[in-house]
Formats: structure tokens, sequence, C-alpha cells
């Protein structure tokens, strides 16, 4: 089932004197339970469709569902917490007092979101900060206690903008590491990004969008037939088969041979009786695939 | 609603502005001071003292309820984390008001027990002609209140749609300046001067009347301070204009705000 089906969107900014289309006809879907990437470069219009699924802002024609629910209905945002780029929240509040804040305006349980934002603030290492005022967080802690903010409301969809932007390397990791979490306790995690490595690592489907548009939505079995272009098979040195690309000799009496993708089946078939030490796949990174993608549309 | 009128009220009195404007019920320290100058109006000039300084507060709430609320709100983007839950933008819009229409009740509260202690002391200092009706002291600041709501109301239409600081803040100070002075003009251009203008200027007087807002109709300084009577069609009439006043200033800024985009 789609948790988010985007129908034909179309927005039109004025800006002086001029219209700026920031999407033209752009339509997909997220099915339930994956973490879907929403890439594209500046401009694309990501931020623009989130605002949209969110009722920030209204389209030109086009519609969101969410869980079935049009998005410019409030039910449409029961269970789902979003997260804006550099996330803008009432900094005369407390970490704990935002996450309390947002609890309540889900209706949950005051025992339980107390018990539960404490829980938060330990897994976020915001414990030590969580009486401080927002205005006193760095850019960093701004991002984890909006995160935490959107998991207080145990969502089932999480909706989130650039949502590593503020973090070091070690926050990316465990942010990293949280959202796998999050999304193995069923959540469906749609989230936009250029970054492209921190969709790579994480997502099992891709949207690729330019323009305004879609122009490509990746599975992760796609991601992965596409990434794979060929394969390292390493066997001994003495072994000899034709429409082998490339041989690699090595020095301790191996060699590696690289052949295409498609030829794999036949090359083991060939290599029957050979004493195979080992087959790796080579990979063409998302980025690639991703240059290419922008470059043709 | 609820959480946002609650998050208003508790804000504000967190908020460095909203304290140098809470901070000014200490105002009240003067009017002994000042009302000891007049020799023997005492009792007569600590009631309007007490009713300008209660003005004043007010007033500055009053420009300060949307700046500090749905102005700041879309400009430093609180609304996309406020609005993302299931909150209906309507009640955001409202829960603000209410919110802040709390604030300015309990500085209401308290400007009139504070305007309760210097009009006794100014009263005890040289007894008045005149009785003190406690009862039109308490008519006087519960209809400036209601003027004033009606002025944030103003802020809040303003608001709705502004994309500068200035919209909000200077349409609501012309708002309350032309309110003030619109049944002056009225008075004059229809009976002192009544044969100086031609009939069309009139008109156009009278549709402009009745378009403003007329915040004379909720003054009763007057009859506070020299204790006459304010007759009941008075304050029903006074009240009903506000009702509908304010139903229509809040209707438009909902829907203004209803169809917004906040970018």
């Amino acid at each position: 089932m789609a948790v988010i089906q985007v129908m034909n969107l179309n927005k039109t900014y004025k800006q002086k004197l001029k219209k700026v289309t920031a999407l033209n006809n752009m339509s997909f879907k997220v099915e339930k339970g994956q973490i879907c990437g929403f890439l594209g470069p500046n401009g694309a219009g990501k931020s623009t469709t989130l605002k949209i699924m969110m009722d920030l802002i209204r389209a030109d024609s086009g519609k969101v569902l969410i869980n079935g629910i049009e998005s410019t209905r409030t039910d449409s945002r029961k269970k789902v917490g979003f997260m804006p780029e550099n996330p803008p929240y009432i900094d005369s509040l407390t970490g704990r007092e935002l996450l309390l804040f947002s609890a309540k305006m889900h209706n949950i349980d005051y025992q339980k979101e107390k018990k539960r934002a404490d829980e938060l603030l330990e897994m976020l290492e915001l414990s030590g900060s969580a009486d401080k005022k927002l205005r006193n967080y760095s850019k960093g802690m701004i991002q984890r206690i909006g995160f935490a903010s959107t998991l207080i409301i145990e969502p089932d969809l999480l909706i989130l903008d650039e949502p590593m932007s503020g973090l070091d390397p070690i926050g990316r990791y465990k942010f990293k590491n949280i959202l796998k979490e999050v999304k193995n306790s069923g959540t469906t995690i749609f989230f936009s990004s250029h970054i492209i490595a921190d969709i790579e690592d994480i997502c099992n489907s891709v949207i690729i969008v330019k323009d305004g548009r879609v122009i490509k939505q990746l599975t992760q079995k796609d991601m992965k037939s596409m990434a794979i272009e060929g394969y390292r098979i390493l066997v001994p040195k003495d072994v000899k088969i034709k429409e082998i690309e490339k041989v690699e000799r090595l020095e301790d009496g191996l060699q590696v041979m690289y052949v295409k993708r498609e030829l794999l089946n036949k090359t083991i078939h060939d290599l029957k009786g050979v004493d195979i030490i080992s087959i790796e796949p080579v990979k063409k990174s998302l980025e690639a695939i991703f240059v290419k993608e922008i470059e043709q549309n | 609603m609820l959480t946002i009128i609650s998050l208003t009220f508790k804000n504000t009195f967190k908020d460095r502005i909203g304290i140098i404007i809470l901070s000014m019920v200490l105002l009240y320290i003067i009017v002994p001071v000042f009302s000891s100058f007049s020799m023997r109006q005492l009792q007569e000039i600590s009631i309007t003292m007490s009713i300008t300084i209660n003005s004043f507060i007010l007033l500055l709430l009053a420009i300060f309820g949307s700046i500090a609320t749905v102005f700041r709100d879309v400009e430093r983007k609180f609304v996309y984390t406020l609005l993302s839950h299931p909150l209906k933008r309507s009640d955001y819009f409202m829960g603000r008001f209410i919110g802040f229409a709390f604030v300015m009740l309990v500085v209401l509260i308290s400007n009139f027990v504070l305007s309760v202690i210097s009009i006794k002391i100014c009263a005890a200092m040289y007894k008045s002609r005149l009785p003190l009706l406690w009862g039109n002291v308490a008519i006087t600041f519960v209809f400036s209140y209601l003027q004033y709501l009606l002025l944030m109301a103003f802020g809040f239409l303003f608001a709705s749609f502004a994309t500068s600081f200035f919209i909000p803040f200077f349409a609501t100070i012309a708002i309350f300046i032309t309110g003030n002075a619109s049944q002056g003009i009225y008075d004059y251009i229809f009976h002192s001067a009544s044969k100086e203008y031609s009939e069309l200027f009139k008109v156009i007087i009278k549709a402009i009347y009745y378009i403003l807002p007329n915040f004379s109709s909720f003054d009763f300084t007057v009859h506070a301070a020299y204790a006459l009577k304010i007759s009941s069609n008075q304050l029903i009439n006074s009240f009903v204009y506000f009702i509908l006043y304010f139903t229509i200033v809040m209707s438009v800024a909902l829907i203004i705000f209803n169809r917004r985009d906040l970018t």
C-alpha cells in the first residue's frame, strides 16, 4: 500500500515580475515500510513537495494523499512526524518542553509522553541539555532534538527535509543507525537530501527529481542491478578463458578476471571444474547513476 | 487549540519585549504623585490617569500581540513545526489570539487592582465633591479591554498577509489613530461645520466612518472620573458593536491566513 501518493503536482511561485515553476507535474508513490530518498540538485522542488505534503503551501493543481487522506486535511498529519530543513523551533522552549509540546499536539497520554521524552533524550544524547533553552543549542543539537520531537509521537510516517545537514560525521553515522532502527519498527521514512552517500547507505528506494519533476524512481533491486557493472573473479594463474575483457595477474599464483555483468553466468559455466577463490561485484556508485540521469535530463 | 493558547500565554511572560511591556504596570506608582499636583481634583485626576496608563499598556500589548505571535511565527518559520502537527490553521490562528487575549486580561486585572489602590490613596488625600463610582471605573476598564481586543484583531488581520514587520506595526497604529479620531471628525463635519461641506463629501465621509472602527464608543473615562450615569443602552450598543466588528475582522483574517502560502 502506498503511504504517500503524489499526483500531478504543479506549483508556480511569483518572484517580483516573473513566474518560477517549482513543480512541473510531479508524481510518485512511496510504499509502506520503506526508507525512501528524495534526491535532486538544489532548486529541484524537493522542499516545495514536502511543504505541500504538510499543507504549508498549496499546489496550483494536483494533490497529495498521505495514508489515503488528502494532505489539505488535518487528519492526514496524524501519526506523521515532520522535520523541516534547519528546523525552526520556538527558541524560548527547552528541549524537554519541545518534546512534551509535540506529544500534546498528538494527544499522547501525559505519563507516557514524559517517559518517552526521557528515553528519546537519552537515545539522542541530549539528557544533559534537556532543560536548556533551544536558543542555546548548537545546530547539531537542534537537529537531534527536532528528530526526537518527530519520534515522540510514535509516527507511522516520517518526513524529513535534509535531516543530516547539521551533523558531524559521528552524528551522521549514529543518525543513520537510528533511522534504520526506526524503519525496522515499521515506520515509513521519506527524506530529502542532496547528499548521495546518505541516501545510498540507508534507502530502499530513491526518487530522483530535477526541474520540478521526477526523472527516475529506483527500487532497491533497480539500484543494485544498475549499480553492478561487472564482477571480479579470483582464480588460479593458469586458467584461461576467451571473451574475458581484462585479466590482472597477481604475484602469488593468482589472477583476477573482470567480466561484464551479462557474462557472469556464461563465465561461471566456462570455469566449471576450476577452483574459484572469490567473486566480487564491481559497483557503480549512486552518485554516478545520479549524475548520469541529471545530465541526460 | 488549548495547547497553542497555553504556549502563547506562557511564552509571552518569557519574552523580553513582553516583560518590558508588562513591567510598565510600575507606572501606577506615579499616579498619586502626579495627582497631588492638582489641588482639588485628586480623585478625578487619579481615575483619569489610571485609565490612561491602562490604555497605554493595553495599546502596546495590542500592537505587540500579532507581531509577537503570528507574524514572528511566519517570519522565523516556526509555523513549519507548529502546523506540521494535526492542527487546523484556524485553530492555530485563534489559539494565538486567545492566548494573547488572556495575557491582556491578566494585565487588565492587575492594572485594575493597582488603579483601585492608587485611586483610594488619592481620594483619601483630598475629599472630592463627587461620589466615587467603582462600577463606572470597572466598566471603563472592561470596555477598554474590548477596544484593545478589537485593535489586536486588526493587528492579526494585517499579520495574516504581512511579509514585512512594518505592515502589522504601522497599520495597527494607523487603525488606532483613525479609530479614535473618526467620531470627532464625523461630529465636526455633520454638526459643527455641516454647511461648509458638499453632500457628496458627506456621503464619502459617512461611508468611511462606517467602515473604520469607532473606538470612542468604548471610552467611558469621563463617566468614571466625573461619576456620570452610564445607560444600559450605551453598554449594549457598544458590546454588540464590538461583537459584530470583531467577528468580521477575525473572519477576514482567518480566510486570508487559511489561503496563504507559508513559504
